[in-house]
């Protein structure tokens, strides 16, 4: 990670942004150029389009991307794109949970949900941006809490401040890092049957890329499902059973402590239960233990995890899929490769495995025939609505809910979005909803941006209020497109747009409307829901 | 890659890229004219007990029958006859001959959640996509493969080809525009007359998009833009006329299922009839599941009457194109608890009306033990030698029924083609 050219930074603020308009940017479509290649490292890694200053600043001096990709690593804006990139995988933000957050006496149900799930999440970003190992996922003695986690479950916070603040469990729980939150375990539920099996499956699914529902299972006729013993006999002896349970079971039996039984109490959902640690003993008969060797329970459970074949190479794996998508890591052995000798090298630092998957050809050259199946990859929803949102600077909200980040009211699945539950793959093209996401997106957006009180950084005033001459509304028709999708018009693309102005004044439409109306059209461009 | 741009540019080209949001087809006009058979999916969640309609399994130590009830016959259809649920035998009086009850199908779990996965993949693994969404892969003709109306759906991979109107009605803002008046902040929208210009824009850059893609992947993204820029232009075109706001009601479901079939819109709707909590009787069995099962043949006798009489986009009536499936992903014991409630059991019945099945028949059964009886996949007859019917065979007929080969999707399943007429 080399230092930014100082000099150059200051001599392109000093010039300001019409001499940045005076830089010949190229239209081209490919990344070998180094605005697309910053388009993609800004949406990636802060989830925003590059500003014009910056898209100049790379033409000049390509090599200053690496330093912006340094730099936006270390940002505080990467926890929330870390939240945004894990969230598919460790599928807990959901649209409901095992109970609502009138069970706690909350009243703001969107609030509640975000916080629920989020908190697994921030316990990851906090792991990155702190450079802290990955390992502290399943060891760390502590976790993080925004105002409402600290009211429903019994966790001291670092400071009072608004947000996610380092926090600490008040009732003795094992450090189980992002597996003590109890976003988790409202989530991935179980009953005294399922004897914490599927709570042992999302912990093996997120941490070792071991997803024991993938595996075939075969449920022979003589199981009698309905019968307790002779199933548990069955899950002992019979070879389709065991195969998977004499692995499973063992795990599970780690997570008693977090059993709830009564419905009513809150305490039941969101407090460990020391006493409940022996449950097994009566429900599954098989004591804790980890891919074969027996412990005393979940305090010793988390550094055999991170120590387990599998941990490293899911972790790579996912860092490599976040990033590029799952063909590419398949295709691409040296650059996975390369990934892991970062994390090796780092000390299990995910940070570095990160900086190195965006080293890589597969990352770098979008856009590229060579690049064989990577290349430009479709945004998520969430990146849709906040590349646009930030574009004037807002954060849109349908009737007190998100708009992408959930299905109740939202638009998240509608977006191409995971809700994980049902959809629990991100869409990998664009689909007749999203499409139609993008539309309503580009209209609240240009709508704000041509608002007359809310010029922003899209607009002078003066654009707003009269016809420009040419050469003033070229510029302007530039800008709009390096904002919006990281490149400036073709010549035609001027051409069309000019038209569409002149047809939208010769409607009657102000020249505030019809700026809307090209900026509206520009926010659809399928170039804007990919990177 | 020639092929699928020429392709798209002509789709470009075609009445979908017509000026106007709205405007694109006369009034009363269809979307498509697609043909293979459509599906319309009815879902009970929570488990419902088939020894109260599909299975009369009077006179057994081991099942709990209720008093009132007494076992009937239909034509070829046996079935449980109760005063309390008049629905019931009014509708095999009334499609009996269309219906196949099919009795005694394995869902190898007793947990809600991992029985729908079961019930509706064949799996209880994340990522693998349902029936519907299988078929609606392979359905890339219809503007909407498979439109959810309500309930679970697991697209899996295709989520492109699956859509669901939404909980809080989110399509129908979508389509219409209100929900940019829902969102905060927001400003001013543009007129209709410069919305249309705009629209006339954007598909001029979904047509740039693709001549200017250069490489594999950009052509691959431009081009599914434009199919899917289209598809949401003809979407929002008929949006108008469908009754999008169901009001919570299966009533509202089905009005707009068949709205939407009958205008080409989608090739299979998902539809749910209550909820989970509704029917998992785990006490009071019979005090919940007896006006459920009486709401729910009401609907349906409903809903078949309405695929008579609406046409499709050929001038046929719906019902000659169309099958229903109605399911519940788990049974119910055979005898009550100490709540009169039953619990969860892994056999469950399966309803199927309409056109691709032998109607007026029982297929399956269960035995003393209530376990399910083997069958002969080639006939449906009972069979002592043949296969233990369970949810992914149920799966493969389905997938044969539309057209798409199940032996690529469901290695060593065989469909149980002596159901299908």
């Amino acid at each position: 990670m080399r230092g930014r050219l100082p000099g150059l930074w200051l001599g392109l603020g000093l010039l300001g942004l019409s001499a940045c308009k005076k830089i010949e940017l190229s239209p081209g479509t490919t990344l070998d150029d180094p605005q697309a290649l910053l388009a993609r490292a800004s949406m990636d890694l802060r989830g925003q389009r590059p500003s014009e200053q910056e898209l100049a600043l790379a033409v000049v001096d390509p090599a200053s991307v690496d330093d912006d990709i340094a730099a936006w690593l270390d940002a505080p804006t990467l926890s929330d794109r870390l939240v945004a990139l894990w969230g598919p995988i460790w599928l807990t933000q959901a649209d409901e949970y095992l109970v609502p957050a009138a069970a706690f006496g909350e009243q703001d149900e969107p609030a509640f949900l975000r916080s629920v799930g989020q908190q697994p999440l921030r316990h990851l970003a906090r792991v990155v941006t702190d450079d802290r190992p990955w390992s502290q996922l399943i060891t760390a003695d502590w976790t993080v809490a925004d105002p409402l986690m600290a009211r429903i479950a019994p966790l001291e916070r670092e400071s009072d401040a608004d947000g996610w603040q380092l926090a600490w469990y008040t009732d003795y729980r094992p450090a189980l890092g992002a597996f003590d939150s109890p976003g988790m375990y409202l989530r991935f539920t179980s009953t005294e049957f399922n004897a914490q099996r599927s709570r042992a499956n999302a912990m093996s699914r997120i941490l070792l890329c071991d997803d024991f529902l993938a595996r075939p299972i075969s449920v022979g006729r003589g199981v009698a499902l309905l019968d307790q013993e002779a199933a548990q006999e069955a899950i002992r002896t019979d070879p389709s059973c065991k195969a998977c349970h004499d692995t499973l079971d063992p795990i599970a039996a780690n997570f008693w402590g977090f059993h709830q039984m009564f419905d009513s109490a809150p305490r039941e959902y969101t407090w460990y239960h020391p006493e409940r640690e022996v449950f097994w003993e009566v429900w599954s008969g098989v004591g804790p233990g980890f891919q074969g060797q027996n412990i005393q329970g979940a305090h010793e459970l988390g550094p055999l995890v991170a120590a387990a074949d599998g941990f490293t190479s899911c972790a790579v794996s996912q860092a490599r899929q976040v990033l590029l998508q799952d063909a590419v890591q398949a295709a691409d052995p040296d650059g996975t490769e390369r990934s892991r000798q970062a994390y090796d090298a780092s000390g299990g630092r995910m940070k570095a495995v990160l900086w190195s998957v965006t080293q890589q050809p597969a990352w770098r050259a979008v856009g590229q025939e060579s690049a064989g199946d990577a290349g430009r990859k479709l945004i998520s929803a969430d990146l849709l609505e906040s590349s646009m949102a930030g574009l004037v600077g807002a954060t849109f909200r349908l009737d007190g809910w998100g708009l992408t980040d959930n299905d109740r009211e939202g638009l998240r699945t509608l977006a191409g979005g995971v809700d994980g539950r049902f959809q629990t793959q991100p869409a990998d093209r664009p689909t007749p909803t999203s499409v139609l996401v993008q539309a309503r997106l580009a209209e609240l957006v240009a709508g704000l941006a041509t608002q007359d009180d809310r010029p922003g950084a899209l607009f002078a005033a003066d654009d707003l209020s009269a016809d420009l001459d040419t050469a003033a509304w070229n510029d302007r028709d530039r800008s709009l497109s390096l904002r919006v999708l990281s490149r400036p018009p073709t010549e035609d693309e001027l051409s069309a747009d000019r038209a569409l102005y002149d047809a939208a004044r010769a409607t009657g439409a102000t020249p505030a409307q019809a700026w809307q109306a090209v900026l509206t059209a520009l926010l659809r461009d399928p170039a804007a829901m990919w990177d | 890659m020639l092929t699928r741009r020429q392709l798209l540019a002509a789709a470009l080209a075609s009445p979908l890229a017509l000026p106007a949001l709205g405007a694109l087809f006369p009034a009363g006009g269809s979307l498509s004219t697609q043909g293979g058979l459509r599906f319309i999916y009815v879902l009970a969640p929570g488990g419902w007990d088939t020894t109260r309609v599909f299975m009369p399994q009077f006179g057994q130590d081991l099942v709990d029958m209720e008093a009132d009830a007494t076992s009937a016959q239909i034509g070829g259809i046996s079935f449980v006859d109760h005063p309390d649920r008049p629905s019931v035998r009014a509708f095999f009086q009334a499609w009996g001959a269309r219906s196949l009850v099919l009795n005694g199908m394995l869902v190898p779990s007793v947990a809600h959640r991992a029985c729908m996965r079961l019930l509706l993949t064949g799996s209880i693994a994340d990522g693998q996509p349902d029936w519907p969404a299988l078929v609606a892969a392979a359905s890339t003709d219809w503007t909407i493969p498979h439109l959810v109306l309500d309930g679970p759906a697991f697209p899996g991979p295709y989520g492109g080809s699956v859509v669901r109107t939404g909980s809080g009605g989110q399509l129908a803002g979508l389509l219409d525009g209100s929900i940019v008046d829902r969102v905060t902040p927001s400003a001013g929208r543009l007129s209709p007359e410069l919305l249309a210009l705009v629209d006339q824009r954007a598909r001029d850059r979904a047509s740039a998009a693709l001549e200017r893609a250069t490489t594999t992947r950009d052509q691959g993204l431009a081009a599914a833009h434009a199919d899917a820029l289209g598809r949401a232009l003809a979407l929002t075109s008929v949006a108008p006329d469908l009754p999008w706001d169901t009001g919570g009601t299966f009533d509202g479901q089905v009005d707009l299922a068949v709205a939407a079939l009958a205008r080409g819109l989608c090739r299979s709707c998902g539809l749910t009839f209550a909820t989970e909590r509704d029917w998992d009787s785990h006490y009071l069995n019979d005090e919940r599941q007896s006006p459920l099962y009486e709401s729910l043949f009401a609907g349906l006798d409903r809903l078949v009457g309405l695929l008579d009489t609406t046409l499709d986009p050929d001038g046929a009536p719906l019902s000659q194109r169309t099958l229903i499936v109605v399911l519940s992903e788990m049974g119910r014991t055979p005898l009550l608890n100490g709540s009169k409630g039953k619990d969860h059991w892994p056999y469950t019945s399966a309803l199927l009306v309409g056109t691709g099945v032998t109607g007026d028949r029982v297929v399956g059964g269960l035995d003393e033990g209530s376990a399910g009886l083997y069958m002969d996949p080639s006939t449906g007859e009972l069979d002592a030698k043949g296969i233990e019917v369970s949810t992914v065979h149920l799966g493969a007929t389905l997938l044969t029924l539309a057209g798409v080969d199940p032996s690529e999707l469901l290695s060593d399943i065989d469909p149980l083609l002596g159901l299908l007429s």
